[in-house]
């Protein structure tokens, strides 16, 4: 096509370029801009309305590939199997902290707390951002920093939320962390995403904390996570590039890329008196 | 000015819908293409630089709505692709084989670049070149069809119909 291309023209390509720099060095969260409360809604409202062809067609090729009842009693078993999972998790949390605890004499509870299971709409535009959008919203009882789990362990938390559906950050997410412990050493971290297949968990004090094969859980400090759940599994650990602590590579539990399923934590935990004993 | 402005809310409109198909049908065996990158194609080998530039600031306003991330990111990215295919344009033309290749190309040096990029922020994690190669492949094929279908939609925009009979009778 011949476009001309000179120096005035580079001049004000940089000045849309340097500003969009500038804000993106910045960080600013997403879930906060104008552009977010305008187009957000439209845009969670196209999804649910794809959704609703995209999930009639992913029925459609299940049943024609499975037997129908089988298929139906599949879906129920697989949804009580992911309850099922999730509470086996928490229980064998449970049991190592029952054992710390008859050791130290003294006794803590942590409650059950409520769930809501979702179903995947739709994922991000943008590869390496890593988010998800479930079709449970605030009119389900879903709020904005809520955890979210699946079967496998923890998946992300929720960082906008509209009535009918909801964007999660999962955890493989640059910008996502959450505050982790090593299962065999209890020792403390700060795991966030790497890339898709990988997590760093940051901040630990000795290289002794965690060796390959150690099993990352939630520490349920944050209040959206209960303790105990899966985050995934040390690949290998090794000095932070400042040489003040120490960092893990964590190699996820949750395969992010084939989730349909997820459970949202909607209570809170309750403190009760056998809590404050 | 107003026929550009027309020109430009439909290919936004365009874009939000195909955008919004792009994330709904991420079950695909293989994905589909990515949208964004043949419109930016389209509007940095149609268009005059200050279109490109306001299209490209509203476009990404659109994009960020199904992404996680800030504006500031596919707005950045946004201006560096069309910078590169605004160049290259000047080498390249509207034929099949030219926007096939500008797309393709255009969307495997997004992923290498962001994989840089971030790896340098981040940390380098372990390249996805398959998945790479699969969406730059599938944007390959989509992309002429796709921007003579725009190209068509534009013409009917920007130029007024004249009528064959009329204009032989004057």
């Amino acid at each position: 096509m011949g476009n001309s291309w000179n120096w005035k023209q580079t001049i004000a390509f940089f000045i849309f370029f340097v500003p969009p720099l500038l804000f993106y060095a910045l960080q600013k969260r997403a879930g906060q801009g104008l552009q977010d409360t305008v187009l957000q809604a439209p845009a969670h409202w196209l999804q649910q309305f794809y959704d609703g062809f995209t999930h009639k067609i992913q029925e459609s090729l299940n049943s024609y590939v499975y037997l129908v009842g089988i298929n139906i009693e599949n879906q129920q078993l697989r949804v009580e199997n992911s309850r099922l999972a999730s509470q086996m998790q928490l229980l064998e949390e449970y049991r190592s902290e029952n054992i710390r605890l008859r050791e130290l004499f003294k006794f803590q509870q942590e409650m059950p707390r409520q769930t809501l299971a979702a179903r995947v709409i739709s994922k991000d535009i943008f590869l390496n951002e890593q988010s998800l959008t479930i079709d449970k919203g605030s009119l389900d009882g879903v709020q904005r920093l809520q955890g979210v789990v699946s079967a496998q362990g923890a998946v992300g938390y929720t960082i906008e939320v509209e009535e009918r559906s909801s964007r999660i950050l999962l955890l493989s997410n640059h910008n996502a962390s959450i505050d982790a412990l090593v299962q065999r050493t209890r020792a403390r971290g700060v795991v966030s995403g790497l890339s898709p297949h990988t997590y760093r968990m940051n901040y630990m004090m000795r290289e002794e904390d965690a060796t390959a094969g150690d099993l990352i859980v939630t520490s349920g400090r944050q209040g959206f996570f209960p303790k105990g759940f899966n985050i995934g599994v040390v690949s290998n650990m090794g000095p932070s590039p400042t040489g003040v602590s120490f960092q893990a590579k964590v190699t996820p539990s949750v395969k992010m890329d084939r989730l349909e399923n997820v459970l949202v934590i909607i209570e809170k935990k309750i403190e009760t008196k056998s809590a404050k004993l | 000015m107003k026929k550009n402005i027309l020109s430009l809310t439909l290919f936004l409109t365009l874009s939000f819908f195909l955008s919004g198909l792009q994330g709904s049908f991420y079950f695909l065996p293989l994905p589909l293409p990515h949208f964004w990158f043949i419109i930016l194609t389209f509007y940095s080998f149609q268009k005059p630089l200050l279109f490109i530039l306001v299209a490209n600031l509203t476009h990404a306003l659109v994009l960020s709505a199904f992404s996680a991330s800030t504006l500031a990111y596919p707005l950045l990215v946004i201006n560096i692709l069309s910078f590169c295919f605004f160049v290259f344009s000047q080498r390249f033309n509207t034929n099949w084989s030219h926007i096939s290749i500008a797309a393709g190309l255009g969307c495997f040096t997004f992923h290498l670049t962001d994989w840089f990029l971030s790896g340098l922020s981040y940390g380098f994690a372990t390249p996805n070149f398959l998945s790479w190669l699969s969406t730059s492949f599938v944007t390959f094929l989509f992309a002429p069809p796709l921007v003579h279908v725009l190209s068509s939609i534009d013409q009917r925009v920007y130029y007024e119909r004249i009528d064959t009979l009329e204009n032989l009778r004057i």
